[in-house]
């Protein structure tokens, strides 16, 4: 099935845009305020089409919530063919949905008042490139953590796990701080990782 | 030192916590939009960075509601910025200016911003330091840049004359490219019996 999952603020212009430009069976939005009139009446217009609408309640203002309920959101109907308008709502919003498409490879649009495309590489996700003893020290870090201690929990080799800790903070995951002690700590990417582990 | 990029809306108070919390701040640049609000939101950073002696470069976007034109733009200039200590703030602005930063961000492995509208605080935006065209292989690379090239629309034949390559090998690379949404085949215009390879405005910014 051909899913919609839009972001939603107050302006049902760029939602009706989306509707009129990309292709859907089911709709999703995701709005802070699921008690607007401008839902009543895109119900009555999906209505005649017997399309079916789910309203999902975010706090539009907290970023990791929102990118976490989107990822959670995008996994829920993995299985379904996805495509996102990222345009509604406040910039928290429309950015968390931004991030989490490229994340998660799922086809993103922006539509105003025209529809862009933009350059998601379907199917393809940032997890992807993290590898199996990277997952492992992630597992591991408990927001800021001893170095030693970790390679233990891992039983890496410490060469191995010099290189990998050197691979991560290019990557962005995690960072190094060293003060008589190397301690580690996520990014905010990282920790979303370990979460979903 | 690090240089930080900003969009600038119509104040500039969701710079400032940017050039606050680090020490080292080389060069700020922004982005305003071409009005009256985005220029004097612009001269009041003026203001503020010669009264710290912080050198700030401002630019001045075409249009700030067209996402792919100041992507491309944005990206650009972070490409010269390449291997350098380098962060953007992407809180200012219109929408489409934030989003099209964060696109630029996405795409060059730039660490992004935001400040925290009830906070105030500046919130590192959860993004892997990995440039996004590193996510194809070479062969779809070099034949999005051919389709590029030839205008954004070509066939198949054309792309194996290019490349050197078997008429089947290119076959099986755009119906991968298709399948990753980047080209569209459909019936050429030119000649109903062949089929076009298209590429979408916005994957060109996969390829610059």
């Amino acid at each position: 099935m051909k899913i919609l999952i839009t972001t939603f603020g107050r302006d049902e212009a760029k939602l009706n845009v989306a509707r009129r430009d990309i292709g859907y069976e089911k709709l999703i939005i995701i709005t802070d305020n699921p008690e607007l009139d401008a839902f009543k009446k895109i119900r009555e217009m999906e209505s005649i089409t017997g399309t079916e609408i789910e309203i999902i309640k975010i706090d539009s203002y907290n970023f990791m919530e929102c990118f976490n309920k989107i990822g959670e959101t995008i996994d829920k109907y993995k299985n379904h063919d996805i495509r996102f308008n990222t345009s509604g709502g406040p910039k928290t919003l429309s950015a968390a949905a931004l991030l989490m498409c490229f994340n998660k490879g799922v086809p993103a649009y922006h539509s105003e008042e025209k529809t862009y495309k933009l350059p998601v590489i379907k199917g393809v996700s940032f997890e992807e490139k993290i590898n199996r003893d990277e997952r492992k020290i992630i597992k591991n870090i408990k927001q800021d953590c001893d170095a030693e201690k970790i390679k233990k929990k891992t039983g890496l080799s410490g060469r191995k796990f010099d290189i990998l800790l050197m691979e991560m903070d290019k990557k962005g995951i995690a960072r190094m701080e060293y003060n008589g002690k190397t301690r580690i700590m996520l990014t905010p990417i990282g920790e979303y990782f370990r979460k979903k582990m | 030192m690090v240089t930080i990029f900003a969009t600038l809306g119509w104040e500039p108070k969701s710079v400032i916590p940017s050039l606050k919390i680090r020490d080292n701040v080389e060069k700020l640049i922004v982005y305003y939009s071409p009005d009256k609000k985005g220029e004097s939101a612009c001269e009041k950073l003026w203001g503020y960075c010669s009264s710290i002696k912080l050198p700030l470069k401002s630019v001045k976007l075409e249009n700030q509601f067209d996402l792919i034109k100041t992507a491309k733009e944005i990206r650009k200039d972070l490409r010269k910025y390449a291997g350098k200590d380098i962060v953007f703030n992407i809180t200012g602005g219109t929408k489409v200016m934030s989003s099209a930063a964060l696109l630029a961000c996405i795409l060059e492995a730039v660490p992004a911003v935001y400040c925290n509208e009830k906070t105030g605080k500046e919130e590192t935006l959860p993004l892997l330091q990995i440039r996004y065209e590193d996510f194809l292989t070479k062969p779809q690379k070099n034949i999005l840049m051919i389709i590029k090239s030839l205008g954004g629309e070509c066939n198949a034949v054309d792309i194996a004359k290019e490349t050197g390559l078997r008429k089947a090998t290119v076959s099986h690379h755009i119906k991968q490219l298709g399948d990753m949404g980047l080209v569209v085949v459909e019936t050429s215009k030119k000649d109903s019996r062949k089929k076009s390879v298209k590429i979408l405005e916005s994957v060109e910014l996969l390829l610059e």
